[in-house]
């Protein structure tokens, strides 16, 4: 298993062609995992044979289908999107596309990004590589299955409240959550504005920063974009000296024993490297899941609007144009969506706005400010990816609470728009653990660095063997 | 205290709900509430005074054309395109103009 | 018949004067064939984000001076939520609680016309009506919409005519809006309500679809007569919506409004807030003229007659020499 610079010198060495990797990659996707609604096998070729020489030449790429390749349908996993082919592509797409990336196919996910197990999908979910029985995590489980499976070198997957951390976690890869800003969103089906940002999911922190620094920086399409300089996030050899990672009690409660001792071992490999660890408190911790379910809710409430099947998408008719529309709506939804979207207008709506979205916008002040002063005594803080390792298919299926269990962990980071990796920590049975780390605005590149240095020290042993080879 | 009416939020949110689903929905719209008023608990009169995340500044775009989408691409998702226009039942009784 | 007041504000939408459109680059030209000025922003489709017009920024700024208004360095956008089929995204990017103006004024006629807000929002599609179904043209969609509303100062349908006038005719000379109100560049609600006890207002109802001053005046008249003879039969005024028909020359209750629509208006997520310097407004403030009217306005307030007022003001030179 090589990174994409060890892949990029064996193209130049050519002892390996760019279409070899392709199509050693496309024999891997296993449609019994279904991490892929879409595959785009002659897209790939096609930009093979364009040549285009850039730092990402020729490396295969699994896209979270709720990013649009102009051309390819984009379906969020959701019939009410049905037959729908954006005439764009998204930002980041293009800058792939001009760094000579390549795309194995649009993955799976749940509807429009709301959940936790690539469940809640209209093909089915998908299925953990490493036990065929439990969730890959969601919602960009299908771009994590697929790099955990082989079938994709790196991926890109949307993170709203974790969406992109779980899943890593649960599939023994590295998946980071940019600072709000740094990568833009034009082009991302957006579910909640505020709080979502692409986030790449990859096999190791060289690999993700190399992406990230592709696909990172200002778009004038995006205003909410950031004009803060791109490192070079590939490049992650030094690490920050006089490191100070902060230990919050709030995080390390309520979860499994094994997993507390696996965060414990990262912990102690690392301060052998002169690494300093506080215990650190964060009393906000508990009402990060209300103030995110407020926010994101009425957030998705407004952005799921569109989808009326006037424009594009599933249309049923009805007598009247009212009618019409309102059929479309609860005929393409699945249930999930139809809460959210349910609660996010109560919340909105203006008997409960004060009490709710407005208050739950103060919070959510509150928890950024809380960060902010920890990070005047630490410069990072390690916390578990998620309380358990991945948890059995259909298990929380009908339980919309428990669904979000594992936000609790994440989902600060969105509300407080500060960047957070989550990284392999080791294995439980046959089920990878990740820790996550979270860190200061726009500090990708120290978080990636910690990633890299816990590599050479305690490298992952857990990597699936058939995705290995090639 | 039913504070969620199901039915007023379905008009709100443009889905027409099956009866069977209605119901379904109205008790895990309850037991969702109850979880999200914990917000209620926390003491927010301290709060920092910001309305946006984002630390920038809008940005502002210079007034110059862009290329649109031709009419094929406009329409090219629309269920029965006609005339060059997007259709949908007649739209009757609204102030538009 | 007891001696009624009439209370009147009017909420006026005009098109600005812009190349492209308010969050995207097409071009926001009327009268072009269907569908031809469309982009994946202004028609919604998943996964597209706004990008603010400076030029649409500057002549709200334009009018919000030129009327008088303090320019606020920092507003916010909204999204106003509601579903309709000329309104692709399912909402429509307004402005709420923070205009971009407020607090301005017009004098009419030695009359003081208090202007409450200047705000910048987007317009929604144009559609069509066939027998049997609608058919819709997203060109108009995004174009850049300025919206001015007045506090209720205004006391008779000759006044709101003279107002509506008399603001045309800023936004042309400024070169804000084109306001041909028969192209629907220029759209005017009025609100009105009569009363008979003094200091208290009556229940308003909002006046639509009016396209010619003449309508302006008949229908608020008209509507005076039906909230005056309701009264009089001891009947309470509904908040409703009313429209004019240009044949009978009358108005009527299109819409009762039991139920005002719930918007759930919140700020924008995806564009931060609006900064203006005082750099940039006082620039803008440069390119602000004064109509004859407005000096002749001026003048009088001052202490000349009308009749000096109105020679001075029509002359740039004489005016200039004046105010010395």
């Amino acid at each position: 298993m090589k990174t994409i610079l060890e892949y990029q010198e064996q193209f130049k060495k050519e002892e390996m062609t760019p279409l070899d990797l392709l199509e050693k990659s496309l024999e891997k996707i296993d449609p019994s995992l279904n991490a892929y609604i879409t595959v785009t096998e002659e897209l790939a070729r096609k930009g093979l044979k364009k040549d285009i020489q850039g730092k990402l030449k020729g490396i295969p790429i699994a896209i979270k289908d709720n990013i649009n390749i102009k051309g390819i349908p984009t379906t969020c996993a959701s019939n009410v999107l049905k037959g729908f082919i954006p005439p764009f592509s998204a930002t980041v797409i293009e800058r792939i596309q001009r760094s000579g990336g390549i795309f194995t196919g649009k993955t799976n996910l749940d509807e429009f990004g709301m959940g936790s197990s690539t469940e809640r999908s209209n093909i089915g979910p998908t299925k953990n590589p490493y036990d065929l029985t439990k969730v890959p995590g969601g919602s960009s489980g299908g771009s994590a299955a697929a790099v955990a499976s082989g079938s994709a070198v790196i991926s890109l997957g949307s993170d709203t409240g974790g969406s992109v951390r779980q899943p890593a976690s649960y599939c023994g890869l590295v998946g980071l959550k940019p600072t709000y800003g740094r990568v833009s969103r034009y082009g991302l089906v957006a579910f909640g504005s505020s709080l979502d940002q692409i986030g790449i999911i990859g096999r190791n922190a060289e690999d993700v920063g190399v992406l990230l620094k592709v696909i990172a920086g200002y778009d004038p399409k995006d205003s909410t974009s950031s004009q803060s300089k791109v490192e070079d996030y590939g490049n992650l050899n030094d690490t920050p000296k006089n490191l100070r990672i902060g230990i919050p009690e709030e995080y390390f409660k309520q979860i499994d024993e094994e997993v507390y001792t696996s965060v414990m071992k990262i912990k102690k490999a690392i301060e052998k490297e002169g690494i300093l660890f506080k215990s650190v408190s964060l009393p906000t911790t508990g009402y990060i899941i209300p103030t995110y379910q407020v926010i994101s809710y009425a957030e998705a409430s407004s952005n799921l609007a569109r989808y009326d099947g006037v424009r594009y998408g599933l249309r049923k008719d009805g007598e009247d144009f009212h009618d019409t529309i309102r059929k479309s709506r609860n005929e393409g939804f699945l249930s999930e969506v139809k809460r959210r979207i349910l609660i996010g207008s109560f919340v909105l709506s203006s008997e409960a706005i004060a009490e709710y979205y407005e208050r739950a916008d103060l919070i959510r002040r509150l928890i950024t400010q809380e960060f902010n002063d920890v990070f005047k005594e630490v410069d990072y803080l390690l916390t578990p990816a998620t309380p358990t390792p991945a948890f059995p298919i259909g298990e929380r299926t009908d339980d919309p609470i428990r669904m979000h269990v594992p936000d609790r962990m994440t989902a600060g980071a969105n509300l407080a728009g500060i960047p957070a990796v989550a990284a392999p920590a080791g294995m439980i049975g046959k089920l990878p653990i990740g820790y996550q780390l979270i860190g200061k605005p726009f500090d990708e590149k120290g978080l990636l660095s910690i990633v890299r240095l816990v590599e050479k020290i305690v490298p992952f042993q857990g990597f699936i063997k058939e995705a290995q080879d090639g | 205290m039913k504070e969620v009416d199901i039915k007023h939020l379905s008009k709100l949110a443009n889905i027409q709900l099956d009866k069977e689903e209605e119901k379904i929905l109205q008790k895990d719209l309850d037991k969702i509430i109850i979880h999200i008023r914990k917000i209620q608990e926390v003491e927010v009169n301290k709060t920092p005074n910001t309305t946006h995340l984002s630390i920038e500044e809008l940005p502002l775009r210079s007034d110059k054309k862009e290329k649109p989408l031709s009419v094929k691409e406009v329409l090219s998702n629309a269920q029965n395109p006609s005339k060059n226009h997007f259709t949908i039942n007649r739209m009757i009784n609204e102030d538009d103009s | 018949m007891a001696e009624y007041k009439t209370t009147i504000g009017i909420e006026v939408h005009a098109q600005l004067k812009t190349v492209t459109k308010l969050f995207c680059g097409c071009p926001a030209s009327f009268g072009e064939e269907a569908n031809t000025n469309v982009c994946s922003i202004c028609l919604g489709l998943p996964g597209v984000l706004p990008s603010l017009n400076k030029k649409a920024v500057e002549l709200t700024v334009k009018a919000g001076l030129a009327l008088n208004c303090e320019i606020h360095t920092r507003s916010i956008f909204a999204r106003k939520n509601y579903f309709y089929p000329d309104l692709p995204k399912g909402y429509q990017i307004t402005q709420y609680r923070f205009p971009i103006a407020t607090g301005g004024k017009i004098s009419l006629e030695g009359r003081e016309i208090r202007i409450k807000r200047v705000h910048l929002e987007e317009e929604s599609a144009k559609s069509i009506h066939e027998k049997d179904k609608s058919l819709i043209d997203y060109n108009r969609s995004g174009v850049p919409l300025i919206e001015i509303v007045t506090e209720p100062d205004i006391d008779s349908p000759d006044m709101a005519v003279a107002y509506l006038k008399t603001l045309q005719k800023i936004l042309q000379f400024e070169n804000i809006s084109d306001a041909v109100m028969a192209r629907a560049e220029f759209r005017c609600e009025p609100n009105i309500s009569v009363s008979k006890e003094k200091g208290i207002l009556g229940t308003r109802t909002e006046v639509k679809n009016l396209n010619s001053f003449k309508a302006v005046k008949k229908s608020l008249l008209s509507e005076i007569r039906r909230q005056t003879e309701t009264l009089e039969k001891g009947k309470t005024v509904e908040q409703a919506t009313i429209h004019y028909s240009e044949e009978t020359q009358k108005t009527w209750v299109a819409r009762i409004k039991e139920e005002s629509s719930d918007y759930r208006y919140f700020p924008e997520p995806d564009l931060p807030p609006l900064l203006i310097s005082q750099t940039w407004i006082d620039e803008i403030k440069t390119t602000v003229g004064e109509l004859p009217v407005q000096k002749k306005e001026k003048y009088v307030e001052l202490g000349l007659n009308e009749k000096d007022a109105k020679t001075i003001s029509s002359s740039t030179t004489t005016s200039r020499l004046f105010e010395k």
